[in-house]
Protein backbone atom coordinates (compact mmCIF):
# COMPACT_ATOMS: atom_id res chain seq x y z
CA UNK A 1 0.00 0.00 0.00
CA UNK A 2 1.70 3.36 -1.44
CA UNK A 3 0.49 6.15 1.43
CA UNK A 4 3.67 8.63 0.53
CA UNK A 5 2.73 11.96 -0.24
CA UNK A 6 4.72 13.79 -3.29
CA UNK A 7 5.37 17.24 -4.36
CA UNK A 8 4.41 18.95 -7.25
CA UNK A 9 8.65 18.44 -7.95
CA UNK A 10 8.65 15.00 -7.03
CA UNK A 11 5.53 14.26 -9.34
CA UNK A 12 7.56 16.07 -12.28
CA UNK A 13 10.48 14.04 -11.90
CA UNK A 14 8.84 10.86 -12.13
CA UNK A 15 6.72 12.25 -15.05
CA UNK A 16 10.31 13.27 -16.69
CA UNK A 17 11.58 9.93 -15.51
CA UNK A 18 8.83 8.13 -18.05
CA UNK A 19 7.40 4.22 -18.04
CA UNK A 20 6.33 2.74 -14.83
CA UNK A 21 7.44 6.03 -12.61
CA UNK A 22 5.14 8.53 -15.08
CA UNK A 23 2.71 5.98 -14.58
CA UNK A 24 3.17 6.08 -10.47
CA UNK A 25 3.07 9.70 -10.67
CA UNK A 26 -0.34 9.63 -12.24
CA UNK A 27 -1.87 7.35 -10.33
CA UNK A 28 -1.36 9.34 -7.35
CA UNK A 29 -3.16 12.69 -9.50
CA UNK A 30 -6.06 10.50 -10.10
CA UNK A 31 -6.54 8.99 -6.82
CA UNK A 32 -5.32 12.34 -5.11
CA UNK A 33 -7.02 14.57 -6.78
CA UNK A 34 -10.20 13.17 -8.72
CA UNK A 35 -13.25 13.54 -5.53
CA UNK A 36 -12.48 17.50 -5.75
CA UNK A 37 -12.40 17.83 -9.38
CA UNK A 38 -15.63 15.44 -9.46
CA UNK A 39 -17.59 17.58 -7.48
CA UNK A 40 -16.19 20.97 -9.35
CA UNK A 41 -17.36 19.83 -12.48
CA UNK A 42 -20.60 18.14 -11.01
CA UNK A 43 -21.86 21.49 -9.48
CA UNK A 44 -21.87 22.83 -13.32
CA UNK A 45 -23.01 19.81 -14.66
CA UNK A 46 -25.97 18.56 -12.05
CA UNK A 47 -25.69 14.79 -13.01
CA UNK A 48 -23.49 12.15 -12.87
CA UNK A 49 -22.71 10.69 -16.19
CA UNK A 50 -21.80 13.97 -17.94
CA UNK A 51 -19.12 14.33 -14.78
CA UNK A 52 -18.45 11.56 -15.38
CA UNK A 53 -17.46 11.61 -18.78
CA UNK A 54 -15.57 15.16 -18.52
CA UNK A 55 -13.49 14.03 -15.76
CA UNK A 56 -12.18 10.71 -17.65
CA UNK A 57 -11.72 13.10 -20.77
CA UNK A 58 -10.11 15.67 -18.42
CA UNK A 59 -7.25 12.75 -17.23
CA UNK A 60 -7.03 11.69 -20.87
CA UNK A 61 -6.12 15.14 -21.83
CA UNK A 62 -3.74 15.39 -18.69
CA UNK A 63 -1.83 12.52 -19.49
CA UNK A 64 -1.41 13.13 -23.07
CA UNK A 65 -0.12 17.29 -22.08
CA UNK A 66 1.69 17.12 -19.31
CA UNK A 67 4.87 17.60 -21.27
CA UNK A 68 2.88 21.15 -21.60
CA UNK A 69 2.77 21.45 -17.94
CA UNK A 70 5.21 24.61 -17.45
CA UNK A 71 5.20 25.57 -13.18
CA UNK A 72 3.38 28.80 -13.72
CA UNK A 73 0.69 27.17 -11.06
CA UNK A 74 0.43 24.07 -8.97
CA UNK A 75 -0.06 20.94 -10.87
CA UNK A 76 -3.81 20.78 -9.21
CA UNK A 77 -4.44 23.80 -10.58
CA UNK A 78 -3.40 23.03 -14.12
CA UNK A 79 -5.33 19.81 -13.87
CA UNK A 80 -8.36 21.79 -12.38
CA UNK A 81 -8.37 24.43 -15.33
CA UNK A 82 -8.40 21.54 -17.64
CA UNK A 83 -11.83 20.51 -16.40
CA UNK A 84 -13.05 23.71 -16.59
CA UNK A 85 -12.29 23.74 -19.98
CA UNK A 86 -13.65 20.49 -20.84
CA UNK A 87 -17.16 20.98 -18.79
CA UNK A 88 -17.03 24.13 -20.67
CA UNK A 89 -16.61 22.92 -23.68
CA UNK A 90 -19.35 20.09 -23.11
CA UNK A 91 -21.63 22.37 -22.27
CA UNK A 92 -21.26 24.51 -25.05
CA UNK A 93 -21.42 22.11 -27.55
CA UNK A 94 -25.28 20.88 -25.90
CA UNK A 95 -25.96 24.75 -26.10
CA UNK A 96 -27.09 24.46 -22.87
CA UNK A 97 -25.42 27.34 -20.06
CA UNK A 98 -24.04 25.96 -16.94
CA UNK A 99 -26.31 26.07 -13.93
CA UNK A 100 -29.15 26.66 -16.26
CA UNK A 101 -30.72 22.93 -14.85
CA UNK A 102 -33.11 23.39 -12.14
CA UNK A 103 -32.21 20.19 -10.12
CA UNK A 104 -29.57 19.94 -7.49
CA UNK A 105 -29.52 23.78 -6.53
CA UNK A 106 -25.97 24.34 -4.93
CA UNK A 107 -27.11 26.02 -1.70
CA UNK A 108 -30.33 27.66 -0.54
CA UNK A 109 -30.75 30.34 1.45
CA UNK A 110 -31.66 30.13 5.57
CA UNK A 111 -35.21 31.07 7.19
CA UNK A 112 -32.90 33.49 8.94
CA UNK A 113 -31.62 35.20 5.77
CA UNK A 114 -32.96 39.14 5.08
CA UNK A 115 -33.15 37.81 1.47
CA UNK A 116 -35.00 34.57 2.38
CA UNK A 117 -38.34 35.00 0.53
CA UNK A 118 -36.93 37.07 -2.80
CA UNK A 119 -34.71 33.79 -4.04
CA UNK A 120 -35.50 30.05 -4.46
CA UNK A 121 -32.65 27.69 -3.91
CA UNK A 122 -32.52 27.27 -7.67
CA UNK A 123 -32.46 31.17 -8.10
CA UNK A 124 -29.58 31.71 -5.76
CA UNK A 125 -27.57 28.82 -6.86
CA UNK A 126 -27.77 30.47 -10.07
CA UNK A 127 -26.49 33.60 -8.83
CA UNK A 128 -23.69 32.52 -6.46
CA UNK A 129 -22.51 30.63 -9.61
CA UNK A 130 -22.46 33.87 -11.46
CA UNK A 131 -20.76 35.75 -8.95
CA UNK A 132 -18.07 32.67 -8.87
CA UNK A 133 -17.69 33.17 -11.93
CA UNK A 134 -16.76 36.65 -11.81
CA UNK A 135 -13.64 36.03 -9.46
CA UNK A 136 -10.61 35.62 -11.14
CA UNK A 137 -9.64 32.47 -11.70
CA UNK A 138 -7.57 31.15 -8.30
CA UNK A 139 -9.71 33.10 -5.98
CA UNK A 140 -12.60 31.01 -7.98
CA UNK A 141 -10.77 27.98 -6.90
CA UNK A 142 -9.97 28.75 -3.72
CA UNK A 143 -13.45 29.73 -2.70
CA UNK A 144 -15.07 26.41 -4.06
CA UNK A 145 -12.15 24.40 -2.07
CA UNK A 146 -13.06 26.36 1.36
CA UNK A 147 -16.68 27.01 0.62
CA UNK A 148 -18.10 23.66 -0.94
CA UNK A 149 -15.41 21.19 0.01
CA UNK A 150 -14.63 22.72 3.51
CA UNK A 151 -11.09 21.86 2.53
CA UNK A 152 -8.87 22.58 4.86
CA UNK A 153 -6.17 25.93 4.53
CA UNK A 154 -3.15 23.15 5.32
CA UNK A 155 -4.71 20.93 3.15
CA UNK A 156 -5.29 23.79 0.07
CA UNK A 157 -1.25 25.48 0.91
CA UNK A 158 -0.13 22.04 -0.39
CA UNK A 159 -2.31 21.39 -3.59
CA UNK A 160 -2.16 25.06 -4.42
CA UNK A 161 1.60 25.49 -3.64
CA UNK A 162 0.31 28.93 -1.65
CA UNK A 163 1.14 29.90 1.83
CA UNK A 164 -2.07 29.41 4.19
CA UNK A 165 -1.92 33.21 4.41
CA UNK A 166 -2.59 33.91 1.09
CA UNK A 167 -5.03 31.69 0.20
CA UNK A 168 -6.81 33.43 3.43
CA UNK A 169 -6.67 36.92 1.97
CA UNK A 170 -7.71 34.82 -1.66
CA UNK A 171 -11.00 33.48 0.43
CA UNK A 172 -11.71 36.81 2.51
CA UNK A 173 -11.75 39.25 -0.35
CA UNK A 174 -13.81 36.42 -2.41
CA UNK A 175 -15.98 36.32 0.00
CA UNK A 176 -16.59 40.27 -0.06
CA UNK A 177 -17.00 40.24 -3.99
CA UNK A 178 -19.47 37.53 -3.68
CA UNK A 179 -21.73 39.50 -1.00
CA UNK A 180 -21.29 42.68 -3.07
CA UNK A 181 -22.17 40.90 -6.10
CA UNK A 182 -25.63 39.58 -4.84
CA UNK A 183 -26.26 42.58 -2.47
CA UNK A 184 -26.07 44.81 -6.01
CA UNK A 185 -29.20 42.60 -7.02
CA UNK B 1 -15.02 38.78 11.69
CA UNK B 2 -14.59 34.92 10.10
CA UNK B 3 -15.45 35.46 6.55
CA UNK B 4 -16.85 31.47 6.10
CA UNK B 5 -20.05 33.23 8.66
CA UNK B 6 -20.60 35.48 6.79
CA UNK B 7 -22.39 32.95 4.09
CA UNK B 8 -23.41 30.54 6.63
CA UNK B 9 -25.63 33.09 7.85
CA UNK B 10 -27.41 33.28 4.53
CA UNK B 11 -26.78 29.87 2.83
CA UNK B 12 -26.93 26.45 3.36
CA UNK B 13 -25.95 23.87 1.29
CA UNK B 14 -27.53 20.68 1.30
CA UNK B 15 -26.30 17.20 1.37
CA UNK B 16 -23.88 15.99 -1.31
CA UNK B 17 -26.07 12.97 -4.08
CA UNK B 18 -24.82 9.75 -3.09
CA UNK B 19 -22.08 8.11 -5.83
CA UNK B 20 -21.90 4.67 -7.48
CA UNK B 21 -19.99 2.45 -5.21
CA UNK B 22 -15.95 1.85 -5.79
CA UNK B 23 -16.92 5.07 -8.49
CA UNK B 24 -13.35 6.58 -7.80
CA UNK B 25 -11.35 3.29 -7.68
CA UNK B 26 -13.27 2.04 -11.02
CA UNK B 27 -12.29 5.42 -12.65
CA UNK B 28 -8.38 5.32 -11.21
CA UNK B 29 -8.11 2.07 -12.96
CA UNK B 30 -9.73 3.23 -16.05
CA UNK B 31 -7.59 5.97 -16.32
CA UNK B 32 -4.18 3.15 -15.84
CA UNK B 33 -5.67 1.07 -18.07
CA UNK B 34 -5.49 4.26 -20.49
CA UNK B 35 -2.06 5.42 -19.51
CA UNK B 36 -0.55 1.91 -20.21
CA UNK B 37 -1.88 1.99 -23.64
CA UNK B 38 -0.63 5.24 -24.44
CA UNK B 39 3.10 5.63 -23.06
CA UNK B 40 4.30 9.39 -21.82
CA UNK B 41 7.13 10.73 -24.21
CA UNK B 42 8.21 14.24 -23.75
CA UNK B 43 9.44 15.64 -20.74
CA UNK B 44 8.30 18.66 -18.61
CA UNK B 45 10.28 21.65 -18.93
CA UNK B 46 9.21 24.48 -16.29
CA UNK B 47 9.32 27.65 -16.59
CA UNK B 48 10.34 30.49 -14.00
CA UNK B 49 8.57 33.54 -13.02
CA UNK B 50 10.55 36.57 -13.20
CA UNK B 51 11.22 37.49 -9.53
CA UNK B 52 11.51 41.52 -10.06
CA UNK B 53 8.18 41.89 -11.53
CA UNK B 54 6.42 40.24 -8.41
CA UNK B 55 8.47 42.60 -6.42
CA UNK B 56 7.85 45.43 -7.74
CA UNK B 57 3.88 44.73 -7.60
CA UNK B 58 4.57 43.73 -3.59
CA UNK B 59 5.93 46.41 -2.91
CA UNK B 60 3.72 49.10 -4.94
CA UNK B 61 0.48 47.51 -2.81
CA UNK B 62 2.38 47.51 0.11
CA UNK B 63 3.42 51.24 -0.66
CA UNK B 64 -0.53 52.16 -1.28
CA UNK B 65 -1.98 50.07 1.57
CA UNK B 66 0.65 51.89 3.79
CA UNK B 67 -0.70 55.43 2.68
CA UNK B 68 -4.01 54.01 2.83
CA UNK B 69 -3.73 53.47 6.58
CA UNK B 70 -1.58 57.04 6.76
CA UNK B 71 -4.75 58.71 5.50
CA UNK B 72 -6.80 56.69 8.27
CA UNK B 73 -9.49 56.17 5.40
CA UNK B 74 -11.67 52.96 5.14
CA UNK B 75 -11.94 51.76 1.72
CA UNK B 76 -14.29 49.76 -0.01
CA UNK B 77 -12.46 46.28 0.58
CA UNK B 78 -11.58 45.42 3.98
CA UNK B 79 -7.99 44.66 4.76
CA UNK B 80 -8.95 44.10 8.43
CA UNK B 81 -8.05 40.31 8.35
CA UNK B 82 -5.48 40.62 6.95
CA UNK B 83 -1.80 41.09 7.93
CA UNK B 84 1.34 42.30 5.79
CA UNK B 85 2.40 38.59 5.03
CA UNK B 86 -1.29 37.63 3.84
CA UNK B 87 -0.58 40.87 1.40
CA UNK B 88 2.51 39.77 -0.21
CA UNK B 89 1.29 35.79 -0.53
CA UNK B 90 -1.73 37.12 -2.25
CA UNK B 91 0.41 38.98 -4.42
CA UNK B 92 3.04 36.23 -5.25
CA UNK B 93 0.39 33.86 -5.86
CA UNK B 94 -2.36 36.33 -8.09
CA UNK B 95 0.65 37.65 -10.25
CA UNK B 96 -0.68 36.33 -13.20
CA UNK B 97 -3.78 38.52 -12.46
CA UNK B 98 -2.07 42.39 -12.28
CA UNK B 99 -2.01 44.43 -15.20
CA UNK B 100 1.02 46.61 -15.43
CA UNK B 101 -0.85 49.43 -16.88
CA UNK B 102 -3.77 49.09 -14.51
CA UNK B 103 -1.24 49.03 -11.77
CA UNK B 104 0.56 52.15 -12.68
CA UNK B 105 -2.69 53.78 -13.10
CA UNK B 106 -4.11 53.00 -9.05
CA UNK B 107 -0.24 54.33 -8.71
CA UNK B 108 -1.18 57.36 -10.40
CA UNK B 109 -4.84 57.69 -8.63
CA UNK B 110 -3.23 57.01 -5.11
CA UNK B 111 -0.09 59.47 -5.23
CA UNK B 112 -2.12 62.66 -7.17
CA UNK B 113 -5.42 62.72 -4.99
CA UNK B 114 -6.03 66.02 -5.43
CA UNK B 115 -7.52 66.39 -1.96
CA UNK B 116 -5.23 64.33 -0.19
CA UNK B 117 -1.89 65.04 -1.84
CA UNK B 118 -1.25 67.07 1.05
CA UNK B 119 -1.25 64.95 3.66
CA UNK B 120 0.62 62.53 1.87
CA UNK B 121 3.23 64.93 1.52
CA UNK B 122 3.29 65.61 4.82
CA UNK B 123 3.12 62.42 6.16
CA UNK B 124 5.80 60.95 3.60
CA UNK B 125 8.26 63.96 5.01
CA UNK B 126 7.94 62.89 8.63
CA UNK B 127 8.57 59.51 8.06
CA UNK B 128 11.39 59.84 5.26
CA UNK B 129 13.03 62.05 8.21
CA UNK B 130 13.94 59.01 10.17
CA UNK B 131 16.00 57.59 7.07
CA UNK B 132 20.13 58.09 7.09
CA UNK B 133 19.58 59.95 3.26
CA UNK B 134 16.45 62.18 3.42
CA UNK B 135 13.98 60.68 0.28
CA UNK B 136 10.73 62.77 0.17
CA UNK B 137 8.02 61.67 -2.51
CA UNK B 138 7.45 65.04 -3.70
CA UNK B 139 10.50 64.25 -5.96
CA UNK B 140 9.56 61.32 -7.14
CA UNK B 141 7.54 60.44 -9.60
CA UNK B 142 5.59 57.06 -10.27
CA UNK B 143 7.44 56.34 -13.58
CA UNK B 144 10.64 56.84 -11.03
CA UNK B 145 9.76 54.37 -8.31
CA UNK B 146 8.83 51.76 -10.60
CA UNK B 147 11.92 52.06 -11.84
CA UNK B 148 13.58 51.90 -9.15
CA UNK B 149 11.90 48.80 -8.19
CA UNK B 150 12.63 47.61 -11.53
CA UNK B 151 16.56 48.21 -11.53
CA UNK B 152 16.88 47.21 -7.71
CA UNK B 153 14.91 43.29 -8.41
CA UNK B 154 13.86 43.04 -4.64
CA UNK B 155 12.82 39.70 -3.54
CA UNK B 156 9.59 40.00 -1.47
CA UNK B 157 11.43 39.58 1.69
CA UNK B 158 13.86 41.72 1.21
CA UNK B 159 11.08 44.22 0.46
CA UNK B 160 9.57 43.46 3.61
CA UNK B 161 12.54 44.35 5.36
CA UNK B 162 13.07 47.19 3.48
CA UNK B 163 9.66 48.59 4.38
CA UNK B 164 9.69 47.56 8.10
CA UNK B 165 13.00 49.44 8.57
Amino acid sequence: MNKQKYTDNELIDLFNMGNTSAETAFNYLVKEYSQVLYWSIRRITKDHETTNDILQNAWIKTWKNIASFEGKSSLFTWIYQICKNETLNLLKKEQRHKSEQLDEPMVQLLPSSNIYNKYSPEEISKLLQQAIDELPEKQAIVFNLKYFDEMKYAEMSSLLNTSEGGLKASYSIAVQKIHSYIEKL
Amino acid sequence: MEPINELSDQLQKPKRPELPSNYFDELTSNMMEHAKQHPKAKKITLYRKPLFWIGSVAASLLLILGINSIWNTTSELSFDNLNQEEVLAYVEENIDDFDEELFIEVMNETLVESDTTKKVKSNATSVNSKSKEAVSFETLTREEILEYLNENELSIEELEETIEQ
